[in-house]
């Protein structure tokens, strides 16, 4: 009768312990392991610095210069972990295999939200479902992609919280980019009238203040439309147009909403009575 | 003296070729100073009718324009300064509305000369292109007609060897890259009309004042300036009217205070008051005004930030 251990599955194909030569580590292999991981990291971040310091000259090429950022960074610690792994502990194919083997162990007991962190990692680097420079939505959070790790993606919120979100969250939930890499992004500010405002006024006022918005991006491409809704009690307009880069979202959105308001308050364009909307929408 | 009349052939050969026959409207298109009016003069040589020409220089001009009913019994009209027939802000673009509707509605030619700033902003606002059959903008100059241009205006003998070398070569390879290369290699000339070129972007109005101020001699024009997003809408603003009365910049701006902007603008040498009085002294009028000379930093400023596409 055969003894089947549980988890034996973890050790299929793998060579026996007794068959693994000795990995050879003595201070001077550990010293070289770390130094190389020390450079690693210097590159990286030089590397970093001097791409996000390049990015910040122009608007236009922000986005697309950042997106070298975790490449750049990935290729790093991949080049350093072949170098640990070859010259530096000279590990043979059995001892790799051994390695690998330990690893998925390893993983298997413990650490697997850090791989699955990693591996996010990797994917958002190659897939790029959003870049650094990206404005999005990941998990309950809002926000500019300011940089993306091995481990992690920090976003800059509005209210200029710096929030850390785990890679794997990509897996998990759904992902909203607002501008997919390009510089500009829509906004979309909303207005409600009441019903018997005038509403090819409101319209109009709410139009040329997209346009003149100091912060507004045009191009046969990225048009202002707005829209008007009926309902019950109101009518609202949902104005779309595009801003120039999206980190004056905010700015735009304010510029655009303080002028229409003064506007309609200086015409006699009415807001909805609320309480009564509330009522009739049921 | 300045003589434009030379310049621009073949943008007057396809203006005639617009007013002859069936003459369509035209818009003539151009960055600031680069010398719009010598089409303009042509257009009215060519028109060989009755025509009414006007030259735009501030927004109440171009009201006055549009309310009077001035294009009435007209074959012909002629308006230079477009850029005034709107104002960035709310209600601001009922003037170019009207007068775009008067084009459309009249059987008169117009033929109108517009900032090329302004010209792509209107277009993408009101769709003003769609009334004129034919848009003629003005190409940048090579070196070589540049250092013409301005030996036959001012005394260039101090640079005679570098204008023989520029006459000597003839046909460059250097004219045939894109403008952006090529002002990057000419501002690297030793050349002094290559580096005035570069400086003016071949702007013959900008060259001018770039060779009055002797500007090549401060070398790049690297941008180290130091504006604020509000200085460099206001400056957006300047290149895209050239000059503007202060009280327009200031509903422009409102509510935020326009002098600390302009004092800034100032300072950076991308602005000054007609007259060239203190910007900061008449508070209550006055007219600002684009520094020629600083036209492509101010651009490359702008360009940048996304304030002028």
């Amino acid at each position: 009768m055969v003894a089947v251990y549980r988890g034996a599955w973890l050790t299929a194909g793998l060579p026996e312990p007794s068959d693994v030569p000795p990995v050879e580590l003595d201070v001077s292999t550990v010293v070289a392991a770390l130094f190389v991981f020390a450079v690693a990291y210097v590159v990286a971040r030089t590397a970093s610095y001097g791409l996000t310091w390049l990015s910040e000259q122009t608007v236009e090429r922000r986005i697309t210069v950042k997106m070298f950022v975790p490449i750049t960074k990935f290729v790093v610690y991949v080049v350093a972990l072949y170098y640990v792994l070859g010259p530096v502990l000279d590990l043979s194919s059995t001892q790799i295999l051994a390695f690998s083997g330990v690893l998925g162990a390893v993983l298997g007991l413990g650490i697997k939200d850090l791989f699955a962190n990693i591996v996010g990692g990797v994917v958002i680097v190659f897939e790029r479902p959003y870049r650094i420079g990206d404005m999005v939505e990941l998990g309950d959070h809002y926000g500019e992609v300011t940089d993306i790790g091995i481990r992690s993606t920090k976003l800059t919120t509005l209210d200029d919280d710096l929030v850390t979100v785990p890679n794997y969250v990509f897996f998990t939930e759904p992902v909203s980019n607002s501008n997919a890499g390009e510089p500009e992004m829509m906004v979309v500010p909303e207005f409600y009238v009441a019903p018997d405002a005038d509403i090819d006024r409101a319209v109009s006022v709410v139009r040329d203040a997209l346009l003149t918005s100091r912060y507004v991006y045009l191009s046969d491409e990225h048009e202002v439309s707005v829209r008007v809704f009926d309902g019950r009690g109101y009518r609202k307009l949902r104005a779309k147009a595009y801003v120039n880069d999206v980190r004056n979202e905010g700015a735009f959105r304010t510029d655009v909403t303080r002028r229409v308001l003064e506007k309609f308050e200086e015409e006699g364009i009415e807001s909805p009575d609320v309480a009564a909307a509330v009522l009739e929408d049921g | 003296m300045s003589d434009d009349s030379t310049l621009f052939e073949s943008e007057k050969e396809r203006l005639r070729e617009a007013l002859s026959e069936e003459p369509t409207n035209v818009a003539v298109v151009s960055e600031p100073f680069a010398g719009r009016e010598t089409l303009v003069d042509t257009a009215v040589e060519e028109l060989d009718t009755e025509t009414r020409r006007t030259a735009l220089s501030s927004v109440t001009e171009a009201d006055a324009l549009v309310a009077d009913d001035a294009f009435a019994d007209t074959e012909a009209v002629c308006v230079e300064g477009c850029e005034y027939l709107y104002t960035r802000r709310i209600d601001g673009f009922e003037t170019l509305e009207r007068f775009v509707e008067k084009v459309a509605s009249s059987d008169a030619t117009f033929v109108v000369s517009w900032n090329s700033y302004a010209w792509e902003y209107a277009r993408r606002t009101t769709e003003v292109d769609a009334v004129f059959g034919e848009v003629v903008s003005l190409p940048t100059l090579d070196a070589e007609t540049v250092a013409d241009s301005l030996a036959s205006e001012y005394d260039v003998s101090e640079f005679e060897d570098d204008l023989e070398e520029l006459r000597q070569e003839g046909d460059r390879f250097v004219d045939r890259l894109p403008d952006r290369l090529r002002f990057g290699l000419e501002e690297k000339s030793d050349n002094v009309f290559e580096r005035i070129t570069a400086l003016s972007g071949g702007n013959l109005g900008v060259a001018r004042a770039v060779f009055e101020s002797r500007l090549w001699k401060e070398g790049g024009e690297d941008d180290h300036t130091d504006l604020s997003y509000e200085d460099a809408f206001v400056l957006s603003v300047l290149v895209s009217k050239e000059a503007v009365g202060r009280e327009v910049l200031e509903t422009v701006v409102s509510p935020r205070s326009l002098e600390t902007s302009l004092r800034k603008l100032s300072d950076a040498e991308f602005a000054e008051l007609e007259g060239g009085d203190d910007i900061g002294g008449d508070r209550d009028g006055g007219r600002v005004s684009l520094r020629p000379e600083r036209l492509v930093r101010a651009v490359t400023h702008l360009e940048r930030r996304r304030l002028v596409w």
